[in-house]
């Protein structure tokens, strides 16, 4: 497991307005199409300048100081843009029932399917993903997916068959990128 | 040995071994063949042929010693001669006579002794310094050195570069550099920029020309034409070529071709595009979005039309800076190039790229000098008053390399009004470092910026003014850095107080975490750093 802060930067394009972006880099895989870079940058930003942030890293439930980050957020009045796995569904419903998290990015990386475990090297990545869907249904929290694909492992055929069997799950998807 | 004459023939046969009494005889025996020979080479022939007939070892000692050749930096090949060795070190490094021939003499054995054929200028001066060295005359060494580039540099150059003008610059620029190291710059100041604690700007120019420039043309006469108008900025851009390194920023440009317009702003937004996109030479523009004076609107639209080509072109070898003082329709037009182009900079309605303006003439920056804040703050370790003791100790540095810039361009007679800059690299990192328990960066940031503003103040009440810059040091950043291997941060906050200080111009780069953003939310990112920030002028990196 990777475990660094990684950086902090704006992002213009998440959210509606301008966000500071959190990376929080926990990472349980080891995936296939993994194409995480190394950024060295950091910025920090005026208090209030940012009403938004985005957190980020492959699981940034699983960082340890990533609840008490969304807590403070959440105290200054920050909306809160969560990227995650999947991969931990308890930490994720804990922090949808506080109310911490206003949208969740769900990264999608194989099928749904038995290749799911194979691709991201976790047996039980496919079972704590369909929790984590529920968990994100049954809460009602918007959510954006972004689903990696691996040709011909991972297609696009792949990846619209994931988005429909998500959206059957009651899962309110606004928003759907296909990534190469 | 230019004329056959018999002493000098023998001193050459000993000179190269042989035994005296042998030499007078070969010398002998050749007699009156001797005056016959036209060239040295002949004789040498002769005295060979003669040496042959008498000792075939000493012949051959004499044939070796007389075979080595010097491949010159003349491109031509002539014979080893320890004489101009002498000559030349004599000449260049004004040592005694008596020293230099001694020097040549074990240059020479030791040059013999690896018994080449062949040897090349630059080797025997590798020779000659090692002997320079081992006899402790390391200031002749400094000067009697050749300047240059590894072969392999030279061909990973030659391989990777896109042109031959680029390589052609490069390595003049790299030979430049190491003379102003090696015999320009007292050896203090060459070491403490190549430690890393300050960085001296365009070293390669420093004996040459002035680092960078700001014109307003706006107090040009306006321009009959647009061709008229183009004309003016190419000729002062050939006028920058010669005066400034790091180039010049041109004020007003819109403003200055507005009256020439006649409805054409498009095409004319274009034209000046196209013509300063093919200048190697650095250019800087800075465009207003407010319409003033009886040519306003079209100075507006001709602003909007950079904008928008500048969107168009993605690419554009030259910063561009949009004041972020118009319209609706400006500021989007400047945010769509912005989201599109990573050489538009966003600069506060109220501030100026360089202060104080010039004018109708020129500011020129004639030197600038970053500090490392950042190793300043590492070597400190915690103490305030140790940091600010060092900062002070490379202040005085700088003001050395100004003074010595000054004495060397003192012959300048360029209407222009000089000043200096001191450069201030790495103040998020330093503050974040010395502020790292108490976690008062800004209240240490405002006294870094108070301490370096008034250390300007009073040299420029002395005579030699100096600003405070944050604009074109990002070379010197990214070195210091490097050096530091340290992560690149920038509080936003931090910097903010010491753009308030910065009359020399500062830029921030702001970081986005997006690939592709959006012009709108870009803008409204921009109207944020307005009302949250004091940043002078910022550029978004993506």
């Amino acid at each position: 497991m990777v475990l660094q802060m990684v950086m902090q930067a704006i992002s213009v394009c998440e959210m509606q307005e301008p966000c500071m972006v959190v990376e929080l880099h926990t990472c349980p895989f080891s995936c296939l199409s993994c194409r995480r870079l190394e950024v060295s940058r950091r910025g920090r930003f005026p208090a209030g300048m940012l009403g938004a942030a985005s957190i980020r890293g492959c699981e940034p439930l699983m960082h340890p100081a990533c609840f008490r980050m969304l807590r403070t957020l959440n105290g200054r009045g920050v909306r809160v843009k969560l990227h995650t796995s999947g991969y931990a569904p308890e930490a994720l419903e804990h922090a949808a029932e506080e109310g911490l998290v206003e949208l969740a990015e769900l990264h999608v990386r194989a099928p749904l399917d038995s290749r799911y475990g194979e691709l991201t090297g976790r047996e039980d990545a496919l079972e704590r993903l369909y929790q984590s869907l529920w968990v994100l249904s049954a809460h009602g929290l918007r959510a954006h997916l972004r689903l990696w694909l691996l040709p011909p492992l991972f297609t696009q055929r792949h990846a619209e068959e994931a988005v429909d069997a998500i959206r059957s799950m009651g899962v309110e998807v606004e928003r759907v990128v296909v990534q190469l | 040995m230019s004329r056959a004459v018999p002493n000098a023939a023998v001193s050459e046969c000993v000179d190269a071994g042989v035994d005296f009494w042998t030499a007078v005889e070969a010398v002998r025996r050749l007699g009156s063949r001797l005056k016959s020979c036209s060239s040295t080479d002949e004789i040498r022939e002769e005295v060979f042929s003669a040496l042959c007939e008498l000792d075939r070892e000493a012949a051959e000692r004499y044939r070796r010693y007389y075979s080595m050749h010097v491949r010159t930096s003349r491109n031509t090949i002539e014979g080893f001669s320890r004489e101009k060795i002498v000559n030349s070190l004599v000449a260049e490094t004004s040592m005694p006579l008596e020293v230099a021939e001694n020097i040549a003499k074990e240059a020479e054995m030791e040059l013999r002794r690896l018994r080449l054929e062949f040897v090349s200028a630059p080797l025997i001066r590798e020779v000659v310094n090692v002997k320079l060295l081992e006899h402790g005359f390391e200031e002749a060494r400094a000067r009697y050195t050749r300047l240059g580039a590894p072969v392999h540099d030279v061909k990973q150059l030659v391989q990777r570069s896109g042109s031959a003008g680029e390589v052609h610059r490069a390595l003049a620029e790299k030979v430049l550099r190491e003379y102003t190291l090696l015999s320009v710059l007292p050896l203090a100041l060459a070491d403490a920029h190549m430690a890393g604690e300050i960085h001296i700007h365009a070293l390669q120019d420093f004996p040459l020309r002035a680092w960078r420039g700001l014109a307003d043309l706006r107090h040009l006469a306006s321009p009959e034409s647009a061709a008229e108008g183009m004309l003016e900025i190419l000729r002062r851009l050939r006028m920058a070529e010669e005066r400034y390194s790091a180039g010049i920023c041109l004020e007003g440009v819109s403003e200055f071709l507005a009256p020439a317009l006649r409805g054409s702003a498009e095409k004319t937004a274009a034209m000046l595009l196209e013509h300063l996109s093919v200048q190697a030479h650095p250019i800087a523009m800075c465009i207003s979005g407010r319409a003033e004076g009886e040519h306003g609107e079209e100075a507006v639209e001709l602003g909007m039309a950079i904008a928008r080509r500048l969107g168009e072109m993605r690419e554009f070898g030259h910063e561009v800076y949009f004041r972020l003082d118009g319209g609706e329709d400006y500021l989007q037009a400047v945010h769509e190039a912005a989201a599109s182009c990573k050489q538009v900079r966003l600069l506060r309605p109220e501030a100026s790229l360089l202060e104080p303006e010039a004018g109708e003439g020129e500011t020129g920056v004639l030197q600038c000098v970053s500090l490392n804040l950042l190793r300043g703050a590492r070597e400190a370790r915690g103490d305030e008053g140790r940091f600010f003791r060092w900062l002070e100790e490379r202040f005085e540095l700088a003001a050395e390399v100004f003074e010595l810039k000054q004495e060397r361009m003192v012959h300048r007679r360029e209407q222009v009004r000089w000043c200096f800059g001191l450069g201030v690299a790495g103040v998020s990192e330093a503050a974040g470092l010395l502020a790292s328990e108490s976690g008062d960066e800004l209240r240490l940031a405002s006294r870094i910026a108070g301490v370096l503003a008034g250390l300007c103040r009073k040299s420029s009440r002395r005579g030699r003014e100096m600003v405070l810059t944050m604009l074109g040091i990002e070379g010197a950043l990214d070195r210091f850095r490097e050096m530091e291997a340290a992560e690149e941060e920038v509080n936003i906050e931090v910097e903010s107080v010491m753009h308030r200080f910065c009359s020399g111009g500062a830029l921030a780069v702001i970081p986005l975490a997006d690939a592709q953003p959006l012009p709108e939310a870009l803008m409204k990112l921009s109207e944020r750093m307005l009302e949250s920030t004091e940043l002078r002028a910022w550029c978004y990196r993506w």
